[in-house]
């Protein structure tokens, strides 16, 4: 099913591809209930989201990427 | 493409997008449908025939009914919808409501390039409960360079005065949020306070469709440039700083909630398992329609309503494919640390031509730019914290089996004062 390969394609990347991986910070291993206090909403939000997504009986959908699309997932 | 082996049941659709008309009254210069590889829509009937909508409305009810399912989501795509006309889509929507079965919610999205709203398409929206997304670039010096019509008009006037139209208080609730292809070329700034001026209730950023044989506009090889990264960092910093009060982005939050352990609502990050049907005018059952950019002919798979249920569709290598997780992705991807949030990136901008049949199996084409923009997300949201990112640096991750445990322990509980629903 593939096309022919064309004979300039771009070498793949060496993953990870970011440098500086090992320093990311761990956040999942935040408190979830700490943040529901976080003095940024969005990050309040983020954590209320994560908490009721882990208590449904399903993952959310991974939506299709269209703006028709509303944000808060409420199909179950 | 390489396909695990499935170890666990298919997962039913629950998403169906249906192409009301295949034809459109832009000719946007980097449409995925009409400007990539694949030529399918030259064959495709111009509009639904009312036989195949009735068919495709008892094929949904069946898929819904044989899975138990609470709820559907429907999107009336094209080409552009809405020149499917009214009649035809009110029909539609009220066959497929009463043909599902009662336990199951049908919840109907248009996607439409705006030109056509009026008030006559938000009386059609209202009374039968359709939500509507509007794709609009930036200011007009950006979303005219690439949308305009056929004789080469820019398309932007016709969009703002349909937005105007939508953000009135009445009109509103039907709103679901702006569709905005970035353009690593333009400043994103100034985009995103333009596409603020219309006050929408939410935003997606999506990359443009591109792969490692054709790849995006800008994505040079050399992985240290991250042009996409760079655009979205500088709106990222914009977002994050308002404190909630900007609109939703599909793209940050999803990116947050998987840096916090948890899942994506999206499938351009994450490698959550697409649950999506797309249905052609003439009823063929198809792949996601992004898979156009790939190959000719990539999204089809020979089924159509007229024979064959959806369960067949299930089937298919290419949804197998996408629901296979991190077993789908290439070896690579496993290994990498990222993995957990990037899930692989989005499934079509994997592939390569002439990979021996494993056409997706590599990382994203814009692997450094997820890589880069996921890394400076997580380091923007540990700054808030920095006891908190301390004591996790020794901390052992949780999983998700435990964070639900914390979950249940904590249910019911309200967010806190600041942390009330998003106030646009």
């Amino acid at each position: 099913m593939d096309r022919a390969e064309p004979a300039d394609l771009p070498d793949l990347p060496r993953v990870p591809c970011l440098p500086d991986l090992p320093d990311l910070p761990d956040l999942a291993g935040l408190p979830l209930e700490e943040l529901l206090d976080a003095p940024n909403p969005v990050l309040a939000r983020a954590a209320r989201r994560v908490l009721d997504r882990l208590m449904a009986e399903e993952a959310p959908l991974a939506a299709y990427n269209s703006s028709a699309v509303p944000i808060d997932d409420p199909l179950v | 493409m390489t396909v695990p082996e499935r170890s666990r049941p298919p997962l039913p659709f629950r998403e169906f997008l249906v192409k009301v008309h295949s034809r459109c009254n832009l000719a946007c210069r980097y449409c995925y449908v009409y400007e990539s590889e694949d030529r399918g829509w030259r064959t495709q009937p111009v509009g639904m025939a009312p036989a195949t909508a009735g068919r495709l409305v008892l094929r949904i009810a069946e898929h819904a009914r044989r899975h138990s399912l609470r709820s559907v989501r429907v999107i009336l795509h094209g080409g552009e919808p809405l020149l499917a006309g009214g009649e035809f889509l009110a029909r539609f929507v009220r066959g497929l409501r009463a043909a599902l079965p009662a336990a199951t919610r049908a919840e109907v999205a248009l996607q439409t390039n705006g030109t056509l709203l009026d008030e006559t398409v938000l009386r059609l929206c209202h009374a039968e409960d359709i939500r509507i997304g509007v794709s609009l670039d930036g200011p007009p010096a950006v979303h005219d360079r690439y949308r305009r019509d056929p004789a080469g008009r820019g398309s932007h006037a016709r969009v703002a005065a349909a937005l105007a139209l939508l953000a009135r208080p009445e009109h509103r609730p039907l709103w679901s949020g702006l569709l905005t292809t970035v353009d690593p070329t333009t400043d994103p700034l100034t985009t995103y306070d333009h596409l603020l001026s219309y006050d929408p209730p939410a935003l997606t950023f999506i990359l443009p469709l591109g792969n490692w044989t054709v790849p995006p506009p800008g994505r040079v090889p050399d992985p240290a440039r991250t042009p996409y990264a760079d655009w979205l960092v500088r709106v990222f910093d914009r977002w994050y700083g308002s404190a909630g009060r900007a609109p939703r982005v599909t793209l940050f939050e999803s990116v947050i909630d998987l840096l916090l352990g948890g899942a994506s609502g999206s499938e351009v990050i994450g490698g959550g398992p697409s649950r999506l049907a797309v249905i052609d005018t003439d009823g063929s059952l198809t792949l996601s329609d992004h898979l156009k950019t790939t190959y000719d002919g990539a999204d089809r798979t020979g089924l159509s309503v007229h024979r064959d249920p959806f369960d067949a569709l299930l089937r298919h290598p290419g949804v197998v494919a996408r629901q296979a997780g991190r077993a789908g992705l290439c070896a690579g991807c496993r290994a990498c640390p990222l993995v957990a949030v990037c899930g692989g990136g989005h499934y079509p901008h994997r592939y390569r031509a002439g990979s021996g049949g494993a056409g997706h199996d590599n990382p994203s084409v814009y692997c450094p730019d997820l890589a880069r923009f996921i890394g400076h997300v997580a380091r923007t949201v540990a700054a808030d914290f920095p006891a908190m990112a301390t004591a996790t640096a020794t901390a052992k991750a949780v999983t998700r089996t435990e964070a639900a445990t914390r979950a249940k322990a904590t249910a019911g509980r309200t967010p806190g004062r600041r942390g009330a629903e998003h106030d646009g």
